[in-house]
């Protein structure tokens, strides 16, 4: 059956070319990116090689923050936030302090569980360590955002904490402290603690943050905007 | 053409083997004039050629010349030359210093009183550069007089036969040593280093006080500073992995510039 | 004229559609559970993103993982289901061979649905991905694949031993979408899950996996459905036909590049976006082919239009197809795309996708499909036209609510002084019009289960007092 095969070999070819063309040439361009210094410095052959005894780029996230991105994943906030900063001809990103610079592939080459995100219901959060450093405003945050953003449409994440109630004896460390006379506050002698996992969260969230150089992409700003 | 299936069937169905049949035939019997369709595939087939003409033409301008660099759509990467900004011996010495020495001299240069001697004001920091270039290749044994106090120690060779730095680094940290804390020496440059590196390499015993002063050749003379250093197009190499002598093809060419945008 | 030889064509219909009669109706109802299983998850993201708080206390329909869920039903639920359904049943009809192992089928069918209640329970205990439309988690992907293998076999095994000479088109794209799918699926999970690469690549691989899915998955079945149908129901033969082999190659072709065009503006090399803008806009050549071959033929035989409520579904199916694809190729211009991105005119794009033109091609292909392999047809036709309107209203506020909110955020994503809050705040309005959208289709999609549900039922009241007689008698 000639027109069989013909049929087959088609649809073979049709995919193939897509895969080669776009997947296998981009990991193949991509796969290799190492982690590098700020800078590139001359050897004495006269080429570029990393500074010796510089810090290397992008750098690991400890454990509790890889354990904040999984969070991060599983509840699912790739579906309104963003981590990526683009160019600031698309949209500001620069202007709004997404990040010091646009964000290139060597950026990422230590994540997996990838999430550069698709839409930008809330804000991109690839340097939000930077714009908002005060963790109990994140927790706050992440318990309800009405608290901390009236209004917000993003949504509470109260079973990341616990309700318990304070003995006299022992003053509870970590409660979230809230706003004077905010009416989100829980009663006298209750206080909300957040669990490992809203903490490693907001860890990981206090950690994101572009303000090093790459060879490929200097910062052009300095200010970050807050 | 539509009589005939209306003909071929008289439910409002057409059914499965009509529809091949008739589409077989539809295939074979390729001008269809009476539909007065016919230019529709003459305009499909310029409109093919502009699209193949435009996308070529849009794939090479704005490709970003097809380099895993090159992220914006007017990427050209023969534009502008990478300045690197080159760290100033200082900067590099501070590292090395911050990794190295402060164990025994501390952080703000002042030593251990009777165990490590300071290097600040010392007359043997900021004296001739020979004698620190050979403290520092060899390393030193025995007593020194250091600010009036005597110090009896090792201090190890960061030269070769210790801890092998490169003269960029021992010449940053000499620089460093001769410049932070209010000490006002001059740099000791990289070039002064390889030479004298290249006397002492060979060495491998430490100095001692005695021996340091002796058979000095003349101090050199302090050079500018080295700031950025502008790199041709062609030896644009970017090793990622950190070994001089081995860089790879795909990665190497790296992408000096972005078009300036505006 | 008639192919098989033996018997009148009456009988080797019947054969046929015999012989996968129960697989199709498994599938048929697998479908319609996933799909009013989605759209009550659709329901509930859309009454979240008007109540933040709406359903927040419990982890497992917090506003991401009802997300996750809704895309897993949709894709491998209601679309894939009803994909197995119809295909095999149009491959059946056109190669005239019955499909052998009708038995395999509904097993590899409950395999696959066993695979994505599992996927279901995971994603709501937490162990989805981070990638959209893919979102299962990777332990029932194997799953999946052993239960698509099975199906799909037959699939091509039933082209491969077809009676007759012919080839129409619709063969070759649902033949195309059941040979790509597992090869997609496979990448996507290598990549992704089995052997995972890092970084960007993880993303360039996603935004490849999503757009393949759509056009090398969804789209070509349901071509191949509309092609079918649509000859068939107006009684007419496609207009320029000729053409349609061409279309045929170049969509496929160009859509499979086209799929990086998500990442447009993102951190990948310039050049991979570039390649894909081209043939996302090549995709020109087929959307106006298809338009003579499709619309073209169906405006030809108004009246037939007017009446056939399968093939008014499958019009409006195709149509929504033809508007989905200038969209696709509006948004992959970088200017737009400028303004595009990163808002709801993506989200409303997939839904006007597998709404707009799969859904309702599907409806439509239902809607004939059940009454032909019953035998009984609707004593009314009341509440399957208003099945249509009311799914064509609700896809029609959805699109606009959905477009309309994302072209907002977009002119207000220009503006640095407007904070996301003050920008999400103010997409109320758009989000209370996407509610509204979203409660019609549930409304519709329930009306839609009901009415399929409604007809079996009938017939199976009508069948049950003379049932022994049957058992006796095979020929009646
Ligand atoms: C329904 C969409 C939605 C989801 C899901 C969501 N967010 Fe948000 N997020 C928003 C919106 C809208 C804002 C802006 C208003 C505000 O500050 O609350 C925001 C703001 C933020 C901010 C403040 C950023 C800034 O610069 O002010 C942080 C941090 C944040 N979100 C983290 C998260 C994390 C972590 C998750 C997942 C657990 C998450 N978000 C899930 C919509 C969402």
């Amino acid at each position: 059956m000639k027109h069989f095969s013909i049929l087959l070999f088609g649809i073979f070819i049709v995919l193939t070319s897509s895969f080669l063309g776009l997947i296998s040439s981009s990991l193949n361009q991509l796969g290799g990116l190492k982690q590098s210094t700020e800078s590139l410095e001359l050897d004495d052959a006269g080429e570029l090689v990393l500074v010796d005894g510089d810090p290397l780029y992008p750098m690991k996230l400890s454990g509790s923050s890889e354990q904040g991105h999984m969070e991060y994943v599983k509840l699912g906030c790739v579906n309104c936030h963003s981590q990526q900063v683009r160019r600031e001809e698309l949209g500001n990103d620069l202007q709004r302090g997404f990040g010091q610079r646009v964000s290139v592939p060597r950026d990422f080459i230590l994540q997996s569980n990838m999430v550069l995100g698709y839409s930008r219901l809330g804000p991109d959060l690839s340097s939000v360590g930077s714009r908002k450093s005060d963790l109990n405003w994140h927790l706050m945050h992440l318990y309800n955002p009405q608290i901390t953003s009236p209004g917000s449409l993003m949504p509470p994440f109260p079973f990341l904490f616990e309700t318990i109630k304070i003995s006299e004896v022992a003053a509870t460390s970590g409660a979230l402290e809230f706003p004077e006379g905010s009416p989100y506050a829980p009663e006298n002698g209750i206080a909300i603690i957040p669990s490992r996992r809203a903490v490693a969260l907001v860890e990981y969230l206090l950690n994101l943050d572009i303000n090093y150089n790459l060879p490929e992409a200097v910062v052009t700003k300095n200010d970050t905007g807050e | 053409m539509t009589q005939e299936n209306k003909d071929l069937d008289e439910s409002k169905e057409l059914q499965d083997d009509a529809i091949q049949e008739i589409h077989q035939n539809l295939l074979k019997d390729k001008e269809l004039p009476k539909e007065g369709f016919s230019f529709l595939p003459i305009a499909l087939i310029f409109l093919f050629a502009g699209v193949c003409f435009w996308g070529g033409i849009y794939i090479v301008t704005h490709g970003g010349e097809f380099r895993w660099d090159g992220y914006h759509p007017d990427f050209v990467a023969s534009d502008k030359s990478l300045s690197i900004p080159e760290k100033s011996l200082f900067e590099i010495g501070e590292k090395v210093f911050i990794a190295q020495c402060v164990q025994c001299h501390q952080n703000d240069g002042k030593g251990i009183a009777g165990v490590y001697p300071p290097l600040v004001e010392s007359s043997w920091v900021l004296g001739h550069q020979e004698v620190l270039a050979r403290i520092l290749i060899n390393g030193m044994n025995g007593k020194v007089v250091v600010l009036g106090k005597t110090y009896n120690g090792n201090m190890p060779a960061f030269g070769p036969s210790g801890l092998n730095l490169k003269p960029k680094q021992i010449a940053g940290v000499l620089s460093y040593i001769r410049q932070e804390w209010g000490n006002a020496g001059s740099d000791i440059t990289e070039d002064t280093m390889k030479n004298y590196m290249a006397m002492y390499n060979a060495r491998t015993t430490p100095w001692t006080s005695e021996e340091l002063s002796l058979n000095l050749s003349p101090e050199p003379e302090a050079p500018s500073k080295d700031t950025d250093i502008d790199i041709s197009d062609d030896n644009k190499m970017l090793d990622t992995h950190g070994d001089e002598d081995h860089t790879d093809s795909e990665h190497s060419n790296m992408i000096l510039s972005h078009k300036e945008h505006s | 004229m008639s192919v098989s030889s033996a018997g009148s064509p009456h009988d080797s219909l019947n054969t046929i559609d015999n012989s996968i009669n129960k697989a199709v109706f498994y599938f048929i109802l697998s479908a319609i559970t996933w799909l009013a299983l989605s759209s009550l998850l659709g329901l509930i993201g859309g009454i979240k993103t008007v109540i933040p708080s709406f359903l927040s206390t419990n982890e497992g329909f917090t506003f991401g993982r009802i997300q996750a869920m809704l895309n897993t039903t949709l894709l491998m639920g209601w679309c894939s289901n009803a994909i197995f359904a119809v295909a095999f049943w149009i491959m059946a009809r056109l190669s005239s061979t019955p499909i052998k192992h009708g038995g395999i089928l509904l097993i590899a069918g409950v395999i696959w649905n066993i695979a994505l209640s599992l996927a279901l329970i995971g994603i709501f205990i937490g162990d989805l991905t981070a990638y959209s439309w893919m979102e299962f988690p990777s332990y029932t992907s194997g799953i999946f694949l052993l239960a698509y293998t099975l199906i799909a076999v037959w699939g091509i095994v039933t082209y491969r031993h077809k009676q007759n000479d012919y080839s129409y088109v619709s063969q070759w794209y649902i033949l195309g979408g059941l040979l790509w799918f597992p090869w997609i699926f496979v990448i996507g999970q290598f990549f992704i899950n089995w052997v995972p690469v890092r970084g960007v690549l993880q993303s360039i691989v996603h935004a490849w996996y999503i757009n393949n899915v759509f056009y090398l998955w969804l789209c070509p079945i349901a071509l191949g459905a509309c092609y079918y149908f649509i000859p068939k129901l107006s009684n007419t033969a496609i207009r320029s036909y000729h053409l349609s082999a061409l279309a045929f190659w170049t969509f496929v072709l160009f859509a499979s590049w086209s799929g990086l065009t998500y990442l447009i503006g993102g951190p990948v090399p310039v050049w991979l976006t570039t390649t894909s803008i081209v043939f996302a806009v090549s995709l020109i050549i087929p959307a106006l082919i298809f338009y003579t071959n499709l619309i073209g033929t169906a405006l030809s035989s108004f009246s037939q239009f007017k009446n056939n409520l399968a093939l008014k579904f499958i019009i409006f199916g195709s149509a929504a197809f033809i508007l989905h694809l200038f969209v696709k190729m509006g948004l992959s211009i970088r200017s737009v795309d400028a303004l595009a991105h990163f808002t709801m005119i993506y989200e409303a794009h997939h839904w006007h996708l597998i709404y707009g033109f799969f859904s309702m091609v599907f409806f439509g292909a239902f809607y004939y499909l059940v009454p032909t392999l019953l035998k009984h047809s609707y004593k009314s036709n009341v509440l399957p036209n208003f099945n249509f309107v009311l799914s064509a209203l609700g896809i029609i506020i959805l699109l606009v609510a959905l477009y309309g909110a994302g072209w907002q955020q977009g002119t207000q994503f220009a503006n640095a002084e407007l904070s996301f809050l003050q920008i999400a705040n103010d997409l109320t309005f758009w989000m209370q019009l996407k509610l509204v959208g979203l409660t019609i289709l549930f409304i519709a999609n329930l009306l839609f289960a009901f009415n399929v549900v409604a007809l079996l039922l009938s017939k199976l009241l009508d069948v049950l007092p003379n049932f022994s007689n049957d058992e006796i008698n095979p020929n009646t």
